[in-house]
């Protein structure tokens, strides 16, 4: 691990957090979203130098050092700003504090299996990413291929984008891609570190997130149990590991619903998050397409919960901060999608009239939902338990809070999840020449998008085990009684 | 002693996470063995080292395996990418109809003779050959 690569994590990261923590409402707390800020600051970060690549390359006409002089100059900025508001002190609403569990002993266990189980993660990432060094089969036929194309073409870099490589998908967008390419610019040559070190930010960077906000909302052992299980998680690591855009899509889908869980909070002081979100669901659809139909689908359910809440004024506002975080993101990818990417091979293959056959075949209807019950209930398997039927039975033991069920992010939450499993089965059904071959390669990978969002969404939703052992001992004499 | 619901969930939980760091110390065990040696694809992309300097930097090029692109198989799919992969930034089409077609052979089904329309320029050895259209 070279120091320029250090370096351009580094100053990614601090980009990310600097924009974070200058924007931060005074009416808000920071202390105990110190972390959630820190996580959120490295995927957010890396989103906005990807962007700066992608508009270096415009502007110089190649990747070339001199960004490297522009990004320091903009952290230099922002650093800047940052220091003129830091008389500021928020007041802070305080999340109150975490209860004390009455049993201490399950609380030690669970933070030390947490440590453990942190490096034992990192342990195996490093082992994967060294007898893997090229990543999975997606990371050199896709991913680093196209970060080999831009870099390598120089002046030409627009050829990366060439219909004569249909295979390759180059109408997938960019961000992990030219990620890639900037930690080369840094390092001066192409270097395998270069991939892996990004993969191991986005892993990373996402168990953090999960863990740290569940832990700022829910409490610490809460916030510890839903870091655990992502990382137990086999195919997050492997996934990882392997350098794709699965997890960096995921760690924005992520991001998306912490901020709304955020912004539901402290609605009524400062609609900064809702713009953030914006941003991380535009970043979510520059990182692969799977972030356009997630931001419909998030659009969507956020205006229908908002409407049937009644709450049509403080929608308007909602969607001003929304579109402010977002449009920049969305001119960026229209501008990609119509001058340099060729149309999507799914699509391409829809045009071909056979569509209508497609969908009025009821063997693949069956044949989808075959494979997505099976994926879905064997999801996250580690040779004990799928993470799946895992998280069922401990939501059985402990129980849900009702207060957090009646939250609107979560509804929208819920609502987006399905209305992207649903457009998944569409793309299944209506575009796929062969299904059966696609659901096999994709659909563990489409599943692992969303695992870090239903993980942070489902402990948040359920009792502490603080507060299911209370709730417990307030029923136990009533029983008795 | 008695053992609650919310016990029994920890403990299922604590026990799912036990396994998996099992499997991730061997994971990093693995990794450190493997670490001695070269991966399939860096092995892979070595057998092409001296064909990108026989090639011009930049351009389309064509591919041959012998295998017709329409039975190809997973294989024959993966070394075809990995062919792309390592000559990149030249764009390397799956069919012989540019000028330069690289051959890119399994070791036990290097043909005898180029295939007809083509003369070989040079043998890089180890599978890969460098054909140009016959004029």
């Amino acid at each position: 691990m070279s120091f320029p690569l250090v370096l351009s994590a580094v100053v990614a990261g601090l980009i990310g957090f600097s924009l974070l923590r200058g924007a931060w409402p005074n009416s808000v707390a920071y202390g105990p979203y110190r972390l959630v800020v820190a996580a959120l600051g490295v995927g957010i970060g890396l989103g906005m130098t990807s962007l700066g690549l992608f508009a270096w390359l415009l502007l110089a006409g190649t990747a070339s050092r001199g960004l490297i002089g522009a990004e320091l100059g903009l952290l230099g900025l922002l650093s800047i700003w940052l220091l003129q508001r830091r008389s500021r002190r928020g007041y802070g609403e305080g999340l109150g504090p975490t209860a004390r569990t009455p049993q201490e002993v399950w609380t030690w266990s669970v933070t030390v299996t947490f440590a453990v189980t942190v490096c034992c993660a990192v342990a195996a990432f490093i082992g994967l990413s060294i007898s893997q060094p090229h990543g999975g089969w997606d990371a050199w036929m896709n991913w680093n291929l196209r970060a080999r194309l831009i870099f390598r073409s120089g002046p030409e870099w627009r050829d990366a984008f060439s219909a004569l490589l249909p295979w390759s998908h180059p109408d997938y967008p960019l961000l992990v891609q030219t990620s890639v390419v900037r930690t080369w610019v840094y390092h001066g040559r192409e270097t395998l570190a270069g991939p892996a070190i990004l993969a191991f930010l986005f892993t990373f960077a996402t168990a953090a997130l999960a863990t740290s906000a569940v832990a700022a909302l829910r409490g610490r052992t809460q916030g510890m149990l839903a870091g655990l299980v992502l990382l137990a998680t086999p195919f997050f690591i492997f996934h990882g590991a392997s350098e794709y855009g699965d997890v960096p899509v995921g760690f924005f889908f992520l991001s998306t619903v912490v901020l709304l869980a955020l912004h539901d909070r402290h609605r009524e002081h400062t609609s900064v998050f809702a713009g953030f979100a914006g941003l991380t669901a535009g970043l979510a659809a520059w990182t692969k397409n799977e972030g356009l139909l997630f931001l419909i689908a998030l659009v969507c359910a956020w205006a229908a919960t908002g409407l049937q809440a009644g709450a049509r004024r403080e929608l308007g506002r909602e969607a001003r901060s929304v579109a402010l975080g977002l449009l920049p993101l969305l001119l960026v990818i229209g501008l990609f999608k119509l001058h340099f990417a060729p149309p999507n091979d799914l699509m391409a293959a829809a045009e071909a009239g056979k569509t209508l056959d497609w969908v009025s075949d009821p063997r693949r209807y069956a044949l989808v939902a075959q494979a997505f019950t099976t994926q879905i209930t064997s999801f996250g398997f580690n040779g004990l338990i799928s993470a799946v039927w895992l998280l069922i039975t401990y939501g059985i033991c402990v129980g849900v809070r009702p207060e957090q069920v009646r939250n609107r992010w979560l509804f929208t939450i819920v609502a987006s999840v399905g209305l992207m499993l649903a457009g998944h089965v569409v793309v299944f059904v209506a575009t796929a020449e062969d299904v059966a071959r696609l659901l096999n390669s994709s659909l563990e990978r489409l599943l692992l998008q969303l695992w870090p969002t239903v993980v942070f969404a489902w402990f948040m939703v359920l009792a502490t085990p603080e507060e299911a052992a209370q709730r417990d001992a307030e029923r136990r004499p009533a029983i008795a009684s | 002693m008695r053992v609650t619901r919310i016990q029994v969930g920890l403990l299922l939980l604590l026990l799912y996470a036990a396994v998996s760091d099992a499997r991730w110390v061997y994971r990093a065990v693995r990794g450190v063995a493997d670490a001695a040696r070269d991966d399939p694809i860096t092995t892979y992309e070595r057998r092409f080292r001296e064909l990108r300097h026989a090639l011009p930097s930049r351009g389309v090029i064509g591919y041959t395996s012998g295998v017709q692109p329409e039975v190809f198989s997973s294989e024959d799919f993966r070394r075809f990418v990995l062919a792309e992969y390592s000559l990149a930034p030249l764009l390397v089409l799956n069919d012989t109809a540019p000028e330069l077609v690289v051959g890119n052979f399994a070791p036990d089904s290097v043909p005898g003779r180029p295939p007809p329309g083509f003369q070989l320029v040079r043998d890089f050895g180890r599978g890969i050959w460098l054909l140009r259209r016959a004029q």
